[in-house]
């Protein structure tokens, strides 16, 4: 069982650490390449007059060239301007997403689901939370902050389908999200994922690690005095509805949250995907409650 | 050889959408309908709990389909107090009569667009079953002939 208070799990810091040795290893192939050619080329004892001829070289050198082009793409001043555009589009969603919950929040007409919001922020150690109630008919829920206020956002098609221990538990998988800082994770992987986007690898490590966070926001989740049957039925009745009903227009959300509710895919898209199937997280539930 | 095996084709894709267009509504959807049409008014937890008596069903299917049919545009919904808390309050848009007879107008508009022939026989003879409709049928044939008997003259 998972200890609600942790925030770093091991697989997570595995991820990390295999992308943090790839980003090395791609800067020292880099700069030893670049020392090699650099190397052959002072043996030459060149003329000045062969300067040019030097240049032609160095251009001629596709590697090389595509080297120096990708590590200027990716140099330390350059993250400034990374982390201003993921930062401003982070903004810009939030901004969008509170325009649309103005327009379409509903006023909580039964007062028993924030109280049961701020029972299970209570006990799980979060404060400042709010609840929202949006007016669509896909099942979800996220959460999402601005500044030191955090919201849970569910909707009306969710609060039907759910009773009130599986909406516990939905609650609970929602402020591990807070208590976990998974907002940071997702932003810093997004501006990593950004300033790295020529290497498809950096791309899939770090969905792995949203895909992970969600995974460890079920497990803190489970982990209270209710078990994880609750979260499971939950995620069975999600899946089970969103089979049956093709929305067409899905539901919209920050870009620092992660949706409760995940259409269902296979193969490929399974590893491009920055959150797992509902069904993926059922299994990881059965996994930890055998 | 190929032209007719497109024509084939296409035939088979029209043949299937006109046949989906008679089914408008599922089992499910049409049993919903009847209840909303009964009840005026209804919460989905409502329906599903008058569901529940007659077969299992899962509230997500009941929920799913009541989103379906707004979808469709049969059902106005807003955001009330159901059974067990905040819910969707459903409305039909049009009563059963007006439904059937805007279903039943434009089936048979679209049979008699494609296939004249065999419709208009086949209405005919339905008709000629029943002596009443024979009778009725007879008084408004011989009310648009004067009509156009009129119209000749004038």
């Amino acid at each position: 069982m998972v200890n609600y208070r942790q925030r770093w799990d091991r697989k997570t810091f595995h991820y990390a650490l295999a992308l943090s040795i790839l980003l090395l290893a791609f800067s020292a192939f880099t700069a030893s390449y670049v020392v090699t050619t650099q190397a052959d080329v002072l043996r030459l004892h060149m003329e000045p007059s062969e300067h040019s001829e030097l240049a032609s070289r160095v251009h001629s050198d596709k590697v090389l060239a595509s080297l120096v082009t990708m590590n200027l793409l990716s140099s330390p001043p350059n993250l400034v301007f990374y982390s201003v555009a993921v930062l401003g589009m982070i903004q810009y969603s939030t901004h969008r997403i509170r325009k649309k919950i103005e327009g379409n929040s509903v006023p909580i007409a039964n007062p028993s689901y924030a109280k049961l919001l701020t029972d299970v922020a209570r006990e799980k150690g979060a404060e400042n939370v709010e609840l929202l109630v949006l007016d669509s008919s896909v099942p979800n829920a996220f959460t999402f902050s601005r500044g030191r206020r955090h919201y849970v956002a569910v909707t009306v098609a969710m609060l039907e389908i759910l009773e009130a221990d599986e909406l516990r538990s939905v609650f609970a998988h929602e402020i591990a999200h807070i208590k976990n800082k998974d907002s940071r994770i997702k932003i810093i992987g997004l501006i990593v994922r950004s300033q790295y986007f020529y290497l498809p690898l950096v791309f899939l490590i770090v969905k792995a690690i949203f895909r992970r966070r969600e995974y460890l926001a079920d497990e803190t989740a489970a982990a209270s005095e209710y078990g994880p049957l609750p979260l499971m039925s939950a995620l069975l009745k999600v899946a089970e509805y969103l089979r049956s009903f093709s929305a067409s227009a899905d539901l919209f959300l920050p870009a620092t949250s992660f949706a409760f509710a995940q259409r269902p895919t296979t193969g490929l898209r399974r590893i491009l995907s920055s959150t797992p199937t509902l069904e993926d997280r059922i299994m990881n539930l059965m996994k930890l409650s055998a | 050889m190929e032209d007719t095996h497109m024509k084939d084709k296409n035939w088979m894709r029209s043949t299937i959408r006109k046949t989906a267009a008679l089914s408008i509504l599922g089992p499910l959807e049409t049993r919903i309908m009847e209840i909303m049409w009964e009840r005026g008014e209804a919460s989905t937890g409502e329906v599903y709990d008058e569901l529940r008596k007659g077969r299992g069903i899962a509230l997500t299917t009941v929920s799913a389909t009541f989103n379906r049919l707004y979808e469709k545009g049969l059902l106005h919904r807003e955001v009330g107090k159901g059974r067990r808390g905040l819910s969707y309050i459903y409305r039909p848009k049009m009563d059963e009569s007006k439904f059937k007879q805007s279903i039943a107008e434009g089936v048979t508009r679209q049979l008699l667009k494609e296939y004249e022939g065999p419709t208009v026989s086949t209405l005919i003879s339905a008709i000629a079953e029943n002596p009443d409709k024979l009778e009725e049928l007879r008084k408004r044939v011989d009310a648009l002939s004067k009509k156009r008997d009129k119209r000749g003259e004038l």
